[in-house]
């Protein structure tokens, strides 16, 4: 207890002070100059786009045809569509449960491949070959995996005798969701783990033989030494989590379609949908919009709620 | 060793202190923290390997041999008919530049414009470098959708997407037990 609270309420010294106002020009142009080809590139392909997206949602439209106005019925739409909100819920449920899953998990082999023993270099080295996979390709390959009778899983429970391993799992509504969230972790843990990796290396070893000297078991120092100087890296890799959760789409793309049942039909498959498939890009733009609005809704509360704007570090008070 | 030769009075405390200090790290390795550890991370070990070995296995067998040879085990004879058909398919080589090409001016505009802003917001010397830290940050959430839309304008691009499409196919040609039908399986599902 004595370790963690020294850390955590520890001076909140910024790493490097406000500037002192003599030469500010040259550092402002400095900052331009640095800043500006990013802002712009981000300009153009990020806030325009959206801000067109956002003019679209008031339009009806579908590319070859006239564009014309038609004010707020495309969001009057969207407030009675049932199918937009089957969309929000399973959208924000494949959220919520992506986070559930993924942040235990990659922290724990996060901190497990962080160890030094040489057996979990060359696991650490394994873990990483979903992250170098195309989702394309790998979604194919849990297509085959998946299959039914033929497919690696049901030859395995046959083999095993576990029948229940046989299923048609990407076509039974009772499975493809919990598939679809089994999938994207499978294929986003590695990256999480590595990050995780990285913060668990940063913590100063002494602060490890301070909580050995103070009797510390391993549940303790876990709760105390190791969860406080993660923090940082739980906000960093909570929020990659999450809005790519909200945004995903690739891999629901290839296997399922939204389907069956919609069980899998998240915002940006029912946006898909009906925007490249029916023609409907005001309508559509709507939803881009919803996703976007969350998107932004969901990082501005983590940022807000954990001060990570600030880029405190997090081993503040320690030297 | 050579010392423990010379002097063959040390060479006792020193096999000893050896085999005491092996012990000690076997004691440590086998605490139970680190024995679950062990068991916990090869559980995971064992759920990536297994679509990836699974792939491999499928990759080296023909369409007959898909269906009737076990699905999981090394089993029913080997076969290249879904390597030939993959590098036998027209088109490959392009889709391999394609991909190179892409991957090359990401990596460079990636590497050089966020190096540039890093260190401008590191340093934060003025109140833009946090601002646009932020704003930045923000980018994460956009949905590529989203933005996707506006673009359509440009109908130019339909055609370079549907390469790095296939590209992303031809990497797993080998897939399927059908031997390249993974490719033409996404091919099917290409709206394009």
């Amino acid at each position: 207890m004595s370790v963690s609270s020294t850390i955590t309420h520890g001076g909140q010294l910024p790493i490097s002070g406000p500037a002192p106002r003599s030469g500010g020009g040259q550092r402002l142009r400095a900052d331009l100059a640095g800043l500006s080809p990013t802002l712009v590139l981000y300009g153009a392909f990020i806030v325009l786009p959206m801000v067109f997206a956002l003019f679209l949602s008031f339009t009806s439209w579908d590319v070859v045809g006239q564009l014309t106005w038609v004010g707020l019925s495309n969001w009057s739409r969207f407030i009675t569509d049932p199918m937009a909100h089957n969309s929000l819920v399973v959208t924000l449920e494949l959220a919520g449960l992506s986070w559930v899953i993924q942040t235990p998990l990659a922290m724990a082999l996060g901190i497990f491949v962080a160890g030094k023993q040489r057996y979990r270099a060359v696991y650490a080295a394994i873990y990483i070959l979903p992250l170098l996979m195309s989702t394309a390709g790998l979604a194919l390959m849990w297509q085959g995996v998946l299959a039914p009778t033929f497919g690696g899983l049901a030859g395995l429970g046959n083999s095993l005798h576990l029948k229940f391993l046989n299923q048609n799992w990407l076509g039974d509504p009772r499975f493809t969701f919990f598939v679809i969230v089994g999938l994207i972790t499978w294929q986003f843990v590695p990256f999480h783990t590595l990050i995780y990796q990285a913060g668990r290396r940063a913590i100063p070893p002494e602060l490890y033989e301070a909580a050995k000297i103070d009797g510390a078991g391993p549940v303790q120092t876990f709760f105390h030494v190791t969860l406080p100087q993660l923090r940082y890296t739980i906000v960093t890799s909570s929020t990659l989590i999450i809005v790519g959760s909200l945004t995903y789409f690739d891999i629901i793309y290839i296997l399922t379609l939204g389907g069956p049942n919609n069980t899998t039909e998240v915002l940006a498959m029912d946006m898909y949908n009906v925007g490249f498939v029916q023609t409907e890009f005001g309508y559509a733009s709507v939803l881009g919009v919803v996703l976007g609005v969350l998107g932004i809704a969901v990082a501005l509360t983590l940022v807000r709620l954990t001060g990570f704007g600030g880029m405190q570090s997090g081993q503040e008070g320690i030297s | 060793m050579s010392s423990a030769e010379v002097l063959p009075a040390a060479h006792g405390d020193g096999e000893r202190q050896r085999r005491a200090t092996w012990l000690r790290s076997l004691r440590r390795s086998l605490r139970p923290t680190r024995v679950v550890a062990f068991v916990l991370g090869t559980l995971w070990l064992c759920v990536v390997l297994f679509p990836i070995y699974y792939m491999v296995l499928t990759s080296f067998r023909s369409q007959t041999q898909y269906l009737t040879a076990n699905p999981w085990l090394p089993t029913g004879g080997l076969s290249l008919s879904s390597w030939a058909n993959v590098f036998s398919s027209t088109g490959l080589l392009t889709d391999f530049v394609n991909s190179l090409l892409y991957t090359a001016g990401t990596i460079i505009l990636v590497v050089v414009l966020s190096l540039l802003a890093a260190f401008r917001i590191v340093r934060h010397s003025t109140r833009m470098a946090p601002i646009s830290f932020r704003v930045i940050l923000f980018g994460l959430a956009v949905p590529i959708q989203a933005v996707l839309i506006p673009h359509l304008r440009d109908h130019g691009q339909t055609s370079t997407l549907r390469h790095l499409d296939r590209a992303g196919a031809g990497d797993v040609g080998g897939v399927d037990g059908g031997g390249g039908a993974a490719h033409r399986q996404l091919r099917a599902l290409d709206p394009w």
